[in-house]
């Protein structure tokens, strides 16, 4: 028995998870933009508007993990790119801390945009930058602890991959803090806002992420 | 690097999970091999090849000439 479905099946299956992406990313982004407007959001400055999507993108990425791993054969083998529900149940435990951890992270990039927004728009906030701040710490010291336990876990390919990710989001992050360093040091751009030194760590880790699984050939329909 | 891994694996009559069972890895991994996305470590390479009874060139084609 081999565990590849037809090409057609399998692009097929990556659009309907597309189309599920796109519809909860926009309409998430869509109602948080609406509460926003509603409130001090106008008055936000442009980085924790930034932050806000990012956070947004780790939850949303998270929440279908999680679903699907919570709901192998109801819902995870059409949402999450694997062959089949056993698959899932495989791997249940890291995919199981890899959804609560991206969540985690979201959640707490989030309130630190929610924060700083608010702060910077005058307006009172929810809880204060600095208690933002301290909970995204927080959150960090979990996320690095709960890596580690899942480095033990994985297999070659999965450190592989781990390393690959660390090499790809440390050499984008020289390159764009060097350059936009050296560019804002010579006046010719604006310096950037303490949130977006965040939002660029954790922006690219996510676009590290992107390029090394499909780099490993694992955004290839299965 | 080509290999013929999909080929002895479904000669034996096994899944992808099953072959990976008994190398104490992932699915994934399997895939990636089979798919050419990902060369295994030498050890995992001489154990694949131990599994079918093969050698290690028998299983992974490396194309490779040395220059004179």
């Amino acid at each position: 028995m081999t565990t590849t479905a037809s090409p057609a099946a399998g692009w097929k299956k990556v659009a309907g998870q597309a189309l599920i992406g796109f519809v909860a990313g926009a309409g998430g982004m869509f109602a948080a933009l609406s509460v926003l407007e509603g409130g001090d959001g106008v008055d936000w400055p442009a980085s924790a508007i930034i932050l806000l999507g990012i956070g947004f993108v780790y939850v949303l990425m998270g929440a279908f993990v999680g679903i699907g791993t919570l709901a192998p054969r109801l819902v995870g083998q059409r949402l999450l790119n694997v062959a089949d529900a056993e698959e899932i149940l495989e791997e249940r435990s890291s995919m199981g801390a890899s959804a609560v951890g991206c969540i985690g992270l979201g959640a707490a990039l989030m309130l630190l945009a929610c924060a700083a927004g608010s702060d910077a728009a005058g307006a009172p906030p929810v809880v204060s930058v600095a208690m933002a701040y301290w909970v995204m710490l927080a959150v960090l010291v979990i996320f690095t602890i709960l890596s580690i336990w899942m480095w033990r876990d994985f297999d070659e390919l999965w450190r592989q991959l781990t390393l690959e990710i660390s090499g790809i989001t440390g050499n984008l992050l020289m390159l764009v803090a060097a350059v936009w360093g050296g560019a804002a040091a010579a006046g010719l751009v604006p310096a950037p806002h303490p949130l977006d030194l965040v939002s660029l760590a954790f922006g690219v880790m996510l676009l590290a992420c992107f390029v090394a699984t499909a780099r490993r050939g694992m955004m290839t329909p299965r | 690097m080509e290999n013929r891994v999909r080929e002895h694996r479904e000669a034996a009559g096994w899944s992808q999970g099953e072959l990976a069972r008994r190398l104490g890895v992932s699915r994934q991994t399997i895939n990636a091999v089979e798919t050419d996305k990902y060369d295994p470590s030498l050890p995992l390479a001489l154990r694949m090849a131990g599994l079918f009874g093969l050698e290690v060139r028998e299983l992974f084609i490396d194309h490779w000439v040395a220059k004179e």
